[in-house]
Order: C-alpha cells, then structure tokens, then sequence
C-alpha cells in the first residue's frame, strides 16, 4: 500500500475529524486563557483530569452526560486551583503549570489505582461512551456525507464551540474585556475591569474546554483511561493556537493540521515504515510548523521595512 | 465654587513592599467645582496619594471622605462608581482596539442581551465628544493616534463613566505648549459646567494659570494647601522644597573641540513600513552637549538606538570618532568609547532584582581590571562600587543590595555611575532625571556638564524643556523622523519657538539646519 | 533588621511551610485511602530510615536529580525554562550505554568517555530550543517538549534496530563492558561512583554562576535580558551556551545514571530525572548551593512513597501530588505575604523613628 491510497480515503478524511477533536477543545482554550494574558501549559493536566474523571463519573452513575459533566468539572475545579495559584498568589505561570501537570499525571494514576488496582489503564471500570451520531441529509451526500456525519457528539460540540469562541472573544463584553486585560491590564484595570476575575474567568472557560478535550479522550476516541494518555496534545493545543496567532478561526484551521498530522501516525503505522518515526509525526509537525509560521511572520516584516 | 468640600482625605499613609513610605499623615481637601492643584517635587508623593484615592494602592492609615461621608475605596472600580475619575500619567488605553471599544469598555452597551451594540458605542462616544468639544475620531485605533488624541481619550474615558471628581496625573507632560494651552481650556470647559479636578503637576506656571487652590507635598507630607489668588510662584515654590523648582545648573560656555559623532544620510523604517527617521544629519564635538528637543516618538528613540547599536540600520553612515559604526556590536560601540542612558531605566537601565555592584559593572565585568581567566576579581569590584556610591552618593545599604529597593533617583544614580565612569568619549543621554526627585535631578545634571567639561560629546535627549534649554549648549529639534531645527544658542531660544518647532509648525530651511555640520 | 534580610528569612519561612503543608495533605491522603493509615504514616516518614539500604536509596536517588537541577539551575538562571532536559538526560543515557557496550578500553577511562559522549549528545538536543528561539522566536516550552516526545521515540528506535540483545530476554540493550560500569563505593547500598560526580558538579555549578563572568552574564540575562543587551553582552550566545551547558550536565547525568545503577539500557520511556530537576531547582530557588538539601529533600517522600506502596495500599504516585503542592507554593509570590508586608513596614516605621529622632 503505498501512502496516498490512505491518505485520499473517505476513512482518513473521517480520522482527521476523531483525531482533531481533543486538540480543537484544548486549543481553543490555550486560546482564550492567550488572550487573557496567559501561557497556559496547564491544559494537559486538565485534559488527563477529565479524561480520567469522564470514565470515573459514567461508571458510576451509568450516565453519560453525568460522565462528560464529571470530567468538565474536575478539569474546572483544576483549572480554578491554577487560576488562584497564578493570579491570588502570584506564583510563576510556567512552574504551577508544569507542578499540576506532574501533579495530574501522578494523581490521575493514584486514583485509578486505588479504584480499580490498576496503575495502566481503566478498563476494568464499565464506562460508557459518547455516542456516535449520523446527520441527516448530510450523511447521504456521498464522499462528504461519510467523512463529516456519523462522528461522535462531542466533534460537532467541538466545532459549535469555534463558533461559540468566536463571538466570545470578538463580538461579547466579555471578550473586549478578555482581550484588554491581555493586552493591557493597566488600562483594563483604570476602568474598573477587574484583571483577576477577568482572567480567572477565562480560565473557567479554559477549564471547561480542556475537561471537554479530556472527556472525549476517554468517552469517545477510545472507551477507557490510560496513564498519560494526554500524550502531549495540551501542550499541542499551545502550539495551534500559537499558530493560529490567537485567533478563533486561525486557531481552528492550525488545530485541523496537527488533526492531520496526529491521523496521519495513526494511520501510517500499516506502511513499513519504523513505528517509532510515524509516532513522532505530531511532534514534528508542531516543531515544523512553528518554524514556517515565524518565517512567514519574519519575511512579511522583511518585506515592509525594504519597502520606502 | 461653594464652600463645601466634596473630597476629603485625612491622615493617609502608605507604605509600599519595599519600605518606602510614600505617604506619611497626608491631608487633602478639595471643594466642589474648583481646579485643585497637587503640588510638590519629583518623589514628594503625589502619583501615590491619588492612587491611593483611585484604589490603585492600599493605604495603612487614614480615611478618605466624599461628600462629607466616609467612604471605602478598594480598587477603581469603586472610585468609578463613587465618580472619581483618573488620567493617568502613562495612558491606560488598549492599543488595538478603536477609541470608541476604549471608552465603552467595562460598559459595554449590549445588543440581544449578550453582543455589544458597537453603533450605540460609537453613537455614545460622538456624543460626549460634542458635549465637551473633544474632537476625537470614534472608529480609529488607539495606536495610531498623535499623543494628545490619546489624551482626549482617556479624559473622554472618565466622563464617559460620569465622572464628577477629575483626577490629572502630570497631563502636560507629554504635550506641547500649544496643546497644553488646547488641554486648558477642555479643562475650564468642564470645571464650568460642574466637574471638580486635582491637577498634579510640578510646573508652577501652570498651576498659577489654572487653578484655583493648591496643595503642597513635600517629602510625602503635607505642606498646605492654599489659594492660589495673591500667592507667587516662588511662595509655593519654596513650599515646595524650599528652592526654585526650575534648576538653574551653573555652566561655562563650551568650548568645543574635534567632532567625535557625525550622523550622515540617516534613514529608517519601522517593520511596517512607517518612515521614523528621514536624511538625519548632525555632528556632536568633543566638550558640548547637542540637545535633540521633540515631542516623544518622533525618532529620537530610535535615533539614540541606533547610535548605540541596539538597533540596525542600513541607509546612512554614523561614525564615531572617524570609525564606522555599521554592522558592530554594542559592546565593540561601547569599547570605543560610547557610554548610554536610556530613557527606559527598568526596561534597560538596570537589572532591578540584582544587587548595586552587579548593575554598575555589567559593561566593565570582562576587562582585566575586573576579571582574571573568567573569575570575577571580587575585590577589585567592591572597591569600584565603593568608589563610586561615595562619588555618586548612592543610598543604598550596601553594595549587594538589590536595585529595586533603591528610589527612583538612586536608581537612576547607578545608571549615571556606571555610565559616566568610563571616562565616555561620546555619551548618548537619553531622558536622564525622568521621573526623578529634585535631588538627584540636579546631581545627574551637573555630572552631564562635569562631563562635558572633561572633554566628553554629549547628545543629550529630552522631552523637558527646561532641561533641554538649561543643559544643551546648542539643539536640534525632531519632528516626524526629521530634524526641522537647529538653533545653535540654548540660551537665546523661548519655549514658544520651541515648541512651534516640536509642533512641525514652523521648519527651518535646509541651509539653517546644515548649521549643526559645523562646516565653516 | 533590613529589609533584604526580612525578604530572605521569609523566603526560608515560605519553604518551611510548604513543606509542611504538603506533609498535612500528605497525611490526609493516607488517611483517606489507606486501611491501616498510622502505620503508612509511620512508614512513609520514618521508613526511608529504617535501613541502610532504605538511606542508600535516598543517596542514589538523588545523584541524577543532582545533575538535572544543577542543569536547570544554569539553563533557568537565563529566565528561559528549556524542559528539556528529561530529554537530554534520556538521550545522554542512551548514548553513554552505547559507548559502555560498543567499545573496548580501559577501566578509569572507559565511563569518562561514556559520560562526555552521553553529556555532548544532551548539549546538542539542549540546543535545538534555544537555536529554534534564536532564529525563529519560537517559544523554547513548547519546542523543548515536543523534542522530548521526539526523543524518547528517537531512543526506542535506536535501541529496537541497534542495540537490542535479543538474549536479554526483555526489551534491554547488550551488557555494558565491565570497564564501563561506575563502582559502587558504599557496600551494603548501591551508591556508586556518580555521587562523587554529581557532587562535583554541584561545586562548578555553583562556581560557574556565581564565580565567573560567563555565570554573570547568564544570570544578568535572567534577570533582565533587555539590560545585558543594553550593556553590550551577546545573549544569543549566552542562551545558547548556557543551554548547551546544561544539556551537557543532563545528558552526562543520564549516562552516570545507567552505568552506576544498570547493566543494560532499559529505559522505555525517559526517567523522571528531568522534570524532578525542575522541581529541585524550583526549591532551591535556582541556587546551586541549596540543591544537595532539596534533591536529598525530594529522594527522601519518593522513597518513603516506595516504602509504602511496597507495605500498604497506598500507590506510590502520591508523592507527585506533594510535588505539585510544594511547588505551587514555594513559587508563590503571594504566599504568606501580609505577613511579609506587615515585616516590612514595621522595620520602615522603626528606621523612620530612628532618623527622626537624630
């Protein structure tokens, strides 16, 4: 088989969208908490904390809205832990983040060990998953209809949430205010915008998302929780929304590319190619498109300055 | 104007993290409709009593009363509630967005219950513009407005939100006589129809033309407060600190000798594409002090940039005592003899969280003297700084101590000891006493002449005009990336011809500006 | 009493205190989840102390986290926190064992060639962020995390296609040469020769920062990168060095690593060396003269967490969850600062009085 007999299938065009969906939650919320003024590495951290309290919650309560609400609060209580951390206590932004993610990490193994005497993966546990959902009309348009309907509930909750964040961030109060006390907290805070309940609010949103990313890791992309299943994708979602330069849209199309790259190593790993360089791709690629994004931004600079 | 005060604070002290009391039993009392001056030197505790007043900062002690009432002011937002309003000295605006979502914001009108409604935004902000004869575009982005739109700005800010209590931070500081004048009349304007303002400022000419009454601070204390009707300048003068504000530096004529910098064909660009700096030509000699006069952001940031190599530039030539300066480094600059106080004392100047004698060799830690085979030669580096807290007279307690525990002037006074202790062929002075106590004011002052008199060349630049024409032997003037000026006696030039220069009202022809070539 | 010595003895307080904390936490844990919580309390304070193999435990624990921190000590003394170095310490133990089976020398030399080749391997990976950052502005997080992933999968091939013995009977690497392996120097633990190592590299770490000019610069670079441009120092190249000097120390400490505690590499995923020196340095407040105390401090729970993860229910993951307590509050600022604050202004008012009364 060679590579462009999988890359140009319906099936692979299905793929981006499953594999995307965790990076699109996760990214959108590195976005807003940007905005806000903050670099958040937190967001792997939260996605393990949801992932892990998404199979925790449908266990127990044999629901899956129960399931997908436990993973969205414990990445929030989480995310409002960091918030009152960096913006309370003034700690460094980039030491908490790095301490709950290794906090998360451990933990999420802790509890999973204590409640299923597992210390690698749930699935002793009876969670539920997500549903799949066909869209009518759509899933009858051929080709289109078998990539974009059929997926799981939370990839369309996902994309609703571009829109959403769109007119959060660029058309609500809140957004105004989110992205001055980004840009200027002073000039924020002269006129009564409070900088820390502004940012303790983005970061409630960014909890939100980041639980979603992790609720749909473990309810929908595979049905268990595994240890360190995050795998770097919080940190990837920094990386999109970096290069989707902080905007909604931008940030959504650049999510889209590690989407890719992240189906790609899935995908590949039937080529004889050595595994380990196919698992690697997402990683690259963030690196790779990191590099072209700022050489990009460098010749557009380049090219105004010469100009007279 | 009645009687009634309508804000008083009493016995307010304050004391900042690092110690410093910036505050010590402070009285304020303003009545309704009047144009209250704060007065008092660089460092005597104004900005701090209004932060203070506008919930900024904390207080330890007193009480702060409004309308007769005591009242709790936490943070702005409940100074904006209660009516205060204030212009801050260094502008609180977002620079991105457009004037109009500036003014709206934190009140946004809303549309479908959750969207703002922009067109009622920008309706609101037209219409508060016409109120008070502010004319300021509502659509356009903050970033690309001149100084004093900024302004306009932030006053239509505070009025926007209803603001009964004006509060002024140093406003004039930033603008040209001429929108000074501009700025007075918007002011009267709105004590007339019913705003009350606290005016700070340190200019005595100013608060003489518009205020009504006065306060004094001195060392964060007050003096008193007093009507400004049938009181000199020179009686709130000495209230102030017991001498002139306006520093006379004693000077003999220069006596200037070889050129040491000469700036030939100087261009730039910003990275979009905006001339800063167009065909900058000057020569600075040996033993004078050139000053560069303008409106801020007018080139000279860069200018100064450039000549110490922080900055590239390609179009031009800039030689140093006879040497190019293309393509070096600012180290192999400031080894040929180049020495650099910027105007950005905490972005550049010093690194606040480490200790005095580690900021005053960070340009000298590699030479011999104080460095064997990569070991730093501690003891020869303790004499130094020894040597030079006592020439400088730095108070601090002892050489390790960290910077930003200092005062803004002993700050400043490391800057200077290191700057001005190499022995500077060229010293490029950029700002030098900004933001500084009148103390050491006048010590930074007289070093740069003590310098010059060594034989130094000095380009000195400064947005204070008393500074300007107190210190500079001659001057140029920028306007928009230009030179429009070039008036070859400081002591023969008015602030009003000044400030038509800075203006870009009046330019000089070619032939004038060629002056500063020294070409006979 | 001045204020610079009010602001060190409460950053001494702080530290106390949230160890402290977290102990408290610690316990509540245990008590929560354990069936027999007295005596996994017991164990898990006093157990690294109840044999000498327990307290050589800690000793050996400690050797790698001496070399990452005192790594992070010079990286993070740029104000950039490459978290690489788990990378570089993975990579540099990979390569130190390719040199400890592939060659052939003599016994004093043969792991001094491991451990500069397995150090110069950390220095070119640290490198990659800080190159990526210089040229391109790129945030060195981010790329340093993603080259961690890269790395450690990097590593699996090597090992899968070049290094496998497939007599070893699980996924591990040909034996190290015997020449090759660092002696053990306390009998009855398993303390090796890396102590010594690691504590040398304390010493020049602490020299370099604080002694030379190459430590000046790195650490006026942190402390405002604006200013060591301003003063003519050339920060790229400090960031680059500093960064290369630190990959160095990692990747030498993953090779002292390997060589003093294994006969073959087999490390599937990299250690937790790397983020636990981010941690240690974090305590230490990037201080090399207080990282053996805090690098002994984290060997110390991590043992006490085995030693109840062996004895009772509980896991020993718990110790990452006093990780990230501790470090949330020693890295905040606000954290017992109105008693700070309250210090402060009384030692002002006190020099305030006595002026006044002169």
């Amino acid at each position: 088989m060679n590579v462009f007999d999988i890359i140009f299938t319906t099936d692979f065009g299905y793929m981006i969208f499953r594999v995307t969906t965790p990076i699109l939650f996760t990214a959108l919320g590195a976005m807003i908490s940007r905005r806000a003024g903050i670099m958040n590495i937190s967001l792997e951290g939260l996605m393990l904390v949801g992932a892990l309290f998404g199979v925790i919650g449908s266990t127990y309560s044999q629901s899956v809205i129960v399931g997908v609400l436990t993973a969205v609060v414990a990445s929030l209580l989480l995310s409002l832990i960091f918030a009152y951390f960096v913006l309370k206590l003034k700690s460094d932004l980039i030491l908490t983040g790095i301490a709950l993610n290794l906090a998360a990490s451990g933990g999420t193994v802790f509890l999973l060990s204590i409640l299923c005497g597992d210390k690698g993966v749930s699935t002793s546990m009876n969670s539920l998953v997500v549903p799949n959902i066909e869209i009518p009309l759509i899933k009858d348009i051929p080709v289109l209809g078998e990539i974009i309907s059929g997926h799981n509930v939370l990839t369309y909750v996902s994309l609703l949430c571009v829109v959403i964040v769109y007119l959060l961030i660029n058309k609500s109060p809140m957004g105004l205010r989110i992205r001055s006390v980004g840009e200027n907290p002073d000039a924020a805070e002269s006129v009564g915008i409070s900088v820390i309940k502004t940012r303790f609010i983005a970061l409630i949103f960014t909890g939100i998302l980041g639980g979603l990313g992790g609720a749909y890791m473990s309810m929908g992309y595979v049905s268990w929780f595994a240890r360190d299943m995050a795998a770097g994708r919080g940190y990837m979602a920094l990386a999109a929304q970096n290069l989707g330069n902080g905007t909604p849209i931008g940030t959504f199309l650049s999510s889209f590319i590690f989407g890719i790259a992240d189906a790609l190593s899935s995908t590949l790993q039937v080529l004889s190619l050595p595994a380990e360089f196919i698992q690697m791709i997402p990683y690259v690629t963030t690196i790779v498109g990191l590099i072209l994004y700022a050489m990009n931004r460098k010749h557009k600079a380049n090219k105004l300055r010469a100009r007279l | 104007m009645s009687d009634q005060y309508i804000l008083e604070m009493r016995g307010i002290t304050k004391v900042y993290p690092n110690g410093f009391i910036a505050n010590k039993d402070v009285n304020l009392a303003v009545r309704e409709g009047e144009i209250h001056a704060l007065v008092g030197e660089n460092g005597a505790g104004k900005s701090t009593l209004m932060k203070v007043l506008f919930g900024v900062e904390s207080h330890e002690e007193g009480e702060i009363l409004l309308h007769g009432k005591p009242v709790n002011i936490t943070d702005p937002i409940s100074a904006i509630d209660m009516g205060i309003g204030m212009v801050h000295q260094h502008f609180m605006l977002v620079p991105s967005l457009t004037v109009a979502e500036n003014i709206v914001l934190g009140r946004e009108p809303k549309k479908y219950g959750t969207l703002i409604d922009m067109a009622k935004a920008v309706r609101d902000t037209q219409e508060i513009c016409e109120k008070y004869n502010l004319k300021v575009d509502p659509t356009a982005r903050v970033r690309d407005l001149p100084v004093g739109m900024k302004q306009k700005v932030e006053i239509l800010k505070a009025l926007y939100r209803n603001a009964q209590v004006l509060i002024l931070d140093e406003p004039t500081a930033v603008l040209t006589p001429q929108e000074t004048a501009e700025l007075f009349v918007e002011l009267k304007n709105m004590r007339d129809s019913g705003h009350t303002i606290i005016f700070i400022s340190h200019k005595l000419n100013e608060v003489k033309e518009l205020c009504d009454r006065v306060t004094v601070l001195r060392l964060g204390r007050t003096v008193g407060t007093a009507d400004l009707d049938g009181l000199t300048e020179q009686e709130i003068s000495r209230m102030m600190g017991g001498r002139d504000v306006i520093l006379e530096i004693q000077k003999d004529a220069a006596e200037p000798k070889d050129t040491v910098l000469s700036v030939k064909d100087l261009s730039l660009n910003s990275s979009d594409g905006r001339p800063i700096l167009r065909n900058i030509n000057f020569n600075v000699r040996a033993g004078e002090i050139l000053g560069v006069a303008g409106v801020e952001g007018n080139g000279q940031r860069e200018l100064s940039e450039i000549i110490t190599g922080l900055h590239a530039f390609t179009r031009g030539e800039i030689e140093i005592g006879g040497e190019s300066i293309k393509g070096k480094s600012v180290k192999q600059i400031r080894r040929m003899g180049v020495s650099h106080i910027s105007e950005d004392r905490m972005t550049y100047g010093i690194a606040a969280r480490a200790g005095v004698e580690e900021n005053v060799i960070s340009d000298r830690y590699d030479m011999p003297e104080y460095c064997k085979s990569g070991f730093l030669r501690f003891k020869e580096i303790h004499k130094l700084t020894e040597r030079l807290i006592q020439e400088f007279r730095i108070k601090c307690d002892d050489v390790n101590q960290p910077v930003r525990m200092l005062s803004g002037g002993n700050m400043q006074k490391v800057v200077a000891a290191r700057e001005f202790s190499l022995e500077p062929k060229l010293s490029i002075v950029n700002q030098p006493t900004r933001g500084i106590d009148v103390g050491a004011t006048e010590f930074v002052r007289n070093k740069i002449v003590e310098l010059r008199d060594q034989g130094t060349a000095v380009l000195l630049i400064s947005a204070d005009l008393n500074e300007i024409l107190e210190l500079s032997d001659s001057l140029i003037v920028m306007h928009g990336g230009e030179i429009v000026a070039y008036l070859p006696d400081s002591q023969k030039v008015t602030e009003e011809e000044l400030g038509e220069y800075m203006l870009g009202i009046r330019k000089q022809e070619p032939e004038e500006i060629r002056g500063v070539l020294h070409e006979c | 009493m001045s204020v610079k010595r009010i602001e060190k003895i409460m950053d001494i307080a702080k530290t106390l205190v949230a160890v402290l904390i977290s102990f408290a936490i610690t316990i509540l844990l245990i008590c929560l989840v354990s069936s027999t919580p007295g005596e996994t309390i017991r164990d898990f304070f006093l157990g690294p102390f109840d044999t000498v193999r327990r307290m050589g435990n800690i000793i050996e624990m400690a050797i790698p986290i001496l070399f990452t921190s005192c790594a992070i000590c010079i990286m993070y003394s740029t104000g950039h926190i490459n978290m690489g170095t788990s990378g570089c310490f993975y990579i540099g133990g990979l390569s130190g064992s390719a040199i400890a089976f592939g060659f052939q020398s003599i016994s004093g030399l043969h792991p001094v060639l491991c451990l500069i080749f397995g150090g110069l391997i950390g220095a070119l990976t640290a490198a990659i962020p800080a190159v990526l950052r210089i040229k391109w502005d790129i945030n060195e997080i981010v790329s340093s995390l993603m080259i961690n992933y890269i790395v450690q999968y990097l590593g699996a091939y090597l090992l899968r296609n070049f290094m496998l013995d497939p007599t070893a009977g699980f996924n591990a690497s040909i034996a190290y040469e015997e020449t090759a392996k660092l002696p053990t120097i306390i009998s009855g633990t398993r303390i090796h020769f890396g102590l010594i190592i690691a504590i040398a590299v304390v010493v020049f770490s602490y020299v370099f920062l604080k002694k030379t000019k190459w430590g000046y610069q790195i650490r006026m670079m942190g402390y405002n990168d604006r200013f060591a441009v301003y003063s003519g120092m050339g920060v790229t190249g400090i960031l680059l060095s500093s960064q290369m000097i630190g990959g160095f120390l990692a990747g030498m400490g993953g090779a002292t690593e390997v060589l003093g505690m294994y006969n073959r590499f087999e490390w599937a995923a990299a250690p937790t060396a790397g983020f636990d020196g981010i941690m240690v340095a974090a305590i230490a407040h990037r201080n090399p003269v207080m990282v053996p105390i805090a690098a002994l401090f984290l060997a110390y729970i991590r043992v006490g967490a085995d030693v109840i993860s062996r004895t009772s229910d509980v896991p020993a993951e718990i110790v990452s969850i006093i990780q990230g307590v501790i470090i949330m509050l020693v890295g905040a600022q606000m954290f017992l600062s109105k008693l700070r604050h309250r210090e402060i202004v009384k030692a002002s008012a006190r020099e305030l009085a006595k002026e006044e009364s002169k």
